[in-house]
């Protein structure tokens, strides 16, 4: 009997770690895979950066009081990923076709890109996946500014597509500031 | 039997300003003396870094291929920081650096010499300091490289509280690496950052009204001047 419970014990620990790994592995929606930008070897700029839910939980707590409207905002965030990189001769080919590769996945994946500016000095795209007409699971922003720089933007959480403008204005995202028009269209 | 006096024991120099204590009164005295020295040196740390410091320093060196030829090594923790405080707070200091202060609860640095960093060595130096520190349960959060410069910051993956936030850093050039490990309660420093961004938008909001109202005045003297 003592064994029968050791094992229906032990059976029971499987179980549940399996179970954990399984929901620690599933991919959230609105995450993006931008595979692994490494630095260039010639010193180019390289920023990345990546704030997961327990510190935007924590900034929310803490802005509470300050500014209800943006633990608000924060309160819906779960994770979000910025990269810069700086393109040169080494890199710039490279870049360009993992930006082409990441925004062709998103259109393939059926995410609703809201915003395209293209000229000779940008070119800028603004998807989101929306969950019905209520809220945004995740947001991407990709931007190849000429010769210089590309910018890669993941925002994943249950954001109100009426803050999405806000994020732009308290994250200082260019392309996100005028999204409002935009979102307003996703809608209808 | 032989008695010796009192004042044989005691020399007193200046009329009890200065006193050199006997052999008789010493030893509780250096016992206590030691036992504040140890106490002082396991509470506020030494000349040395924790073991996640040391682990991030070890696998930057390593990746670099580099010898750690250390400058410093220090470590201050609460008691020498309390007691900073106390200090500082008689002196006038801008409310940013006094909210710094009162921010951090204990810090270690280390500096190193030498070690010959360049920009080729970023990928693996990234990749050595993920490994190290995420086996101790800490993430990198953000990375800054440019030329032969390097900072990564490193925080708990499971850091909850803002009142004890662990950061770890490691900054790389192209002859020094600093290591800096702070523990501190975010509050104070996040309440002063909302208050330096809400004078900012007002400044930004007067700005613009500032604007508007010289494009509305040029535009009334032109037509001042336009009207017969």
């Amino acid at each position: 009997m003592k064994t029968l419970i050791h094992y229906a014990q032990t059976i029971l620990l499987i179980g549940l770690i399996g179970g954990s790994v399984a929901q620690a592995q599933t991919p959230v929606t609105g995450y993006v895979d931008f595979g692994k930008l490494t630095p260039s070897a010639d010193g180019g700029e390289f920023v990345e950066v990546n704030i997961r839910s327990n510190l935007i939980s924590m900034a929310a707590r803490l802005a509470s009081k300050a500014e209800p409207q943006v633990a608000d905002l924060l309160r819906g965030i779960q994770q979000v990923r910025v990269n810069v990189l700086g393109l040169s001769d080494a890199n710039r080919m490279d870049i360009r076709k993992r930006v082409q590769t990441i925004r062709d996945e998103l259109d393939a994946l059926q995410w609703e890109r809201v915003v395209t500016v293209q000229n000779p000095q940008e070119d800028v795209g603004v998807w989101l996946k929306m969950r019905g007409d209520e809220a945004v699971e995740g947001l991407v922003v990709t931007v190849l500014s000429g010769d210089k720089e590309a910018v890669l933007v993941n925002i994943v959480g249950n954001i109100r597509p009426e803050k999405v403008a806000m994020i732009g204005e308290r994250f200082n995202i260019e392309p996100l500031k005028n999204l409002g028009p935009a979102l307003e269209h996703t809608k209808h | 039997m032989i008695t010796q006096p009192i004042d044989s024991h005691r020399k007193t120099h200046f009329a009890g300003v200065n006193e050199i204590v006997g052999p008789r009164n010493s030893r509780p005295a250096a016992w206590t003396l030691l036992a504040m020295v140890l106490l002082s040196l396991s509470v506020t740390g030494c000349l040395r870094v924790s073991s996640d410091t040391a682990a991030l320093r070890n696998s930057v060196a390593q990746a670099i291929g580099t010898e750690l030829n250390k400058q410093i090594e220090i470590s201050v923790g609460f008691l020498t920081m309390t007691a900073a405080r106390a200090g500082l707070s008689f002196v006038e200091l801008p409310p940013e650096a006094r909210c710094a202060l009162q921010s951090v609860k204990g810090a270690e640095v280390g500096v190193y010499r030498k070690c010959q960093y360049s920009a080729k060595d970023g990928d693996k130096v990234l990749r050595a300091g993920d490994t190290a520190m995420n086996a101790r349960g800490w993430d990198r959060m953000v990375t800054v490289m440019e030329g032969s410069e390097l900072i990564a910051i490193y925080v708990p993956r499971n850091a909850g509280s803002s009142r004890d936030l662990k950061t770890c850093i490691v900054v790389l050039s192209a002859n020094d690496m600093v290591v800096v490990s702070a523990r501190g309660n975010l509050e104070p420093l996040v309440g002063l950052a909302f208050e330096q961004i809400q004078k900012d938008s007002c400044l930004t909001e007067q700005t613009r009204h500032k604007q508007i109202a010289s494009i509305q005045e040029r535009a009334d003297n032109t037509r001042n001047c336009q009207a017969p």
